[in-house]
């Protein structure tokens, strides 16, 4: 298959919209390119609400031309699934329905196929240079154009690190100022305006990698105060300075296992291997979408968390047809996973009972006194592999999610606020988990029993002091264990 | 415009890989592999000038192909033909 021009791009998102109305919601962006061009992003969404979002981003560098084609036929492939009440495979890599379903009725997906659509013009124009890179800016006292627009954004701009240039005729040109970029402004538009997106990825061209944050410099997880906000630091990132960005263990830990679950299921497609790796480990960068996406809740508090990722795929910018196709495959089944990994049975089930700053609070609590325990981080890994079928039956029986729900709900403001868990609250957990064992797959029953071998520990004491007894008692068991 | 070629560039140590930014190329920064010790590789876009200029400051540089070999973004379909075959 060849690929679609710029018209062709807004034929497919008119058609997403006018076939799939109650699916498909088109979103036009504020701003429109330098030259003009409208641009558009389309919301994959089941059922109305404000839900956990996911957004995918492609076609940030003209000549990538394979990715804009990729994220369409990802929202086709995913509106024709849910329709039509099937799974969705990719190659060797399949889903179920009921893998669709969770997309559709527990996120809001959304789509911006074509973040530069000047630079795809002058890629396909037969007056243009197929190998162009930037947007097409007129840039102030010189003949050369373009911004680099995956080094416009505030991520330590104005610094310029290894691939990262102040010059306008270099292809990794920043610009003049930080989202000088129209088409730039209209990513941050997104993030800012569907506040609860919580999972993002960049798709780019080519090498075959999963990046995750950081591109200044390595990651370290010990001391928060080397970060990009800092400026006692400025000039000495991207160095052999001793400067690490500071990212919490949590974080690194969800990147790392996260896109070892894509790499997996892209390897599934054909058996091609995608590597997983900080941005950093190829060149220091400033500026990029990825890091952007996820620094802005460390540098405003108030923005939440987003786990950004930038896929490179592919091993041409360019793929013949045939080839294109499979690239087509394996990016879908990259990012279906990743979507996969955003949802938040927790999230589904207490969604509905206790407010969204409650749910941020248990997130933190996960995050945080969670994962400072040894039983904390064996019970978030249990619900973590766990999830989907977590999410599946709660789709499935309204009651059951409700009552969880319930559960969450009136655990919560012990968790938050320090108080104690009452025996009452014991008992439930055990009606909750008894009902839950009926409908449980087997091995879904066993993380639900060994996660019930705890509770007795939180009996009467605060989430803390009851984690702190459950490490004792699993470490005096250990060592009893290790004596016979 | 010059003729440009797709092209592999070797370092020989991490230092000059490093210094590679400096030159204003289109390197493309996916494909960078960093060997500790031994500086690393990267592939890019190139002109002849370009390639010489490398080469005289101690880089290895193998090109594989002008560009237009590679080239297929003007391979167009239209979206009636595209969701078709999708």
């Amino acid at each position: 298959m060849a690929y679609l021009d710029v018209a062709g791009i807004n034929a497919c998102i008119s058609y997403l919209g006018a076939t799939y109305p109650s699916l498909v919601s088109v979103i036009t962006l504020p701003e429109q390119s330098v030259q003009n061009r409208p641009i558009r992003a389309v919301k994959l969404a089941s059922g109305g609400g404000n839900r956990r979002g996911v957004l995918f981003i492609g076609g940030v560098h003209a000549r990538e031309s394979v990715n804009p084609d990729m994220l369409l036929s990802l929202a086709l492939k995913l509106c024709q699934a849910y329709t039509a009440g099937t799974g969705i495979g990719f190659g060797g890599k399949t889903y179920t329905n009921t893998d669709v379903r969770l997309v559709m009725e527990i996120l809001d997906l959304f789509i911006l196929p074509l973040v530069n659509p000047d630079g795809r013009a002058f890629t396909q124009s037969p007056a243009g240079d197929p190998m162009w890179r930037k947007n097409r800016a007129n840039n102030a006292g010189t003949s050369c154009r373009g911004v680099d627009l995956n080094r416009n954004s505030e991520f330590l701009w104005p610094f310029t690190l290894g691939a990262t240039s102040a010059l306008p005729c270099d292809d990794t040109f920043h610009g003049p100022y930080v989202f000088s970029e129209p088409e730039e402004r209209n990513v941050r538009w997104l993030l800012n305006t569907y506040d609860r997106i919580h999972c993002f990825v960049d798709v780019h061209s080519y090498s075959e990698l999963i990046l995750y944050p950081w591109g200044d410099d390595s990651i370290q997880t010990s001391n928060s105060t080397q970060n990009f906000t800092n400026p006692a630091w400025d000039g000495l990132r991207g160095t052999a300075g001793g400067y690490g960005e500071y990212m919490p263990a949590a974080d690194k830990l969800r990147f790392e296992k996260t896109a070892l679950r894509i790499g997996n299921s892209i390897q599934a497609v054909r058996g091609r291997t995608y590597t997983p790796q900080p941005s950093f480990q190829l060149y220091p960068t400033t500026g990029t979408n990825e890091d952007y996406a996820y620094s802005r809740h460390r540098a405003d508090p108030d923005l939440g968390k987003v786990y950004a990722f930038t896929f490179e795929t592919g091993r041409e910018f360019q793929p013949p047809a045939a080839e294109a196709d499979w690239v087509i495959k394996e990016g879908s089944a990259g990012l279906f996973e990743l979507a996969l990994g955003c949802i938040c049975s927790i999230d589904l089930v207490g969604s509905r009972l206790i407010d969204s700053a409650r749910l941020h609070g248990l997130s933190e609590l996960r995050d945080t006194v969670m994962f400072r325990s040894a039983v904390g981080r064996r019970l978030v890994e249990l619900l973590d592999d766990h999830r989907l079928e977590l999410a599946a039956l709660a789709l499935s029986n309204p009651r059951l999610a409700a009552r969880i729900g319930k559960l969450v709900g009136e655990i919560a403001p012990a968790a938050l606020g320090r108080g104690e868990i009452s025996s009452q609250l014991i008992r439930e957990a055990r009606e909750v988990a008894a009902a839950l064992l009926k409908k449980a797959s087997p091995e879904l029953a066993r993380a639900v029993r060994e996660a019930l071998r705890h509770a007795l520990h939180f009996r009467g004491r605060s989430v803390r002091e009851g984690l702190r007894e459950a490490d004792k008692a699993t470490a005096a068991r250990k060592s009893a264990a290790r004596k016979t | 415009m010059a003729q440009r070629f797709f092209v592999t560039i070797a370092a020989r140590d991490s230092r000059d890989f490093q210094e590679l930014g400096e030159f204003g190329l289109d390197l493309f920064v996916g494909t960078a592999k960093r060997r500790e010790e031994m500086g690393g590789t990267i592939e890019g876009l190139l002109s002849m000038a370009e390639v010489e200029k490398l080469v005289k400051a101690g880089y290895e540089v193998t090109v594989h192909e002008e560009a237009s070999k590679r080239s297929r973004a003007r391979e167009i379909i239209s979206f009636e033909e595209w969701i078709k075959e999708v």
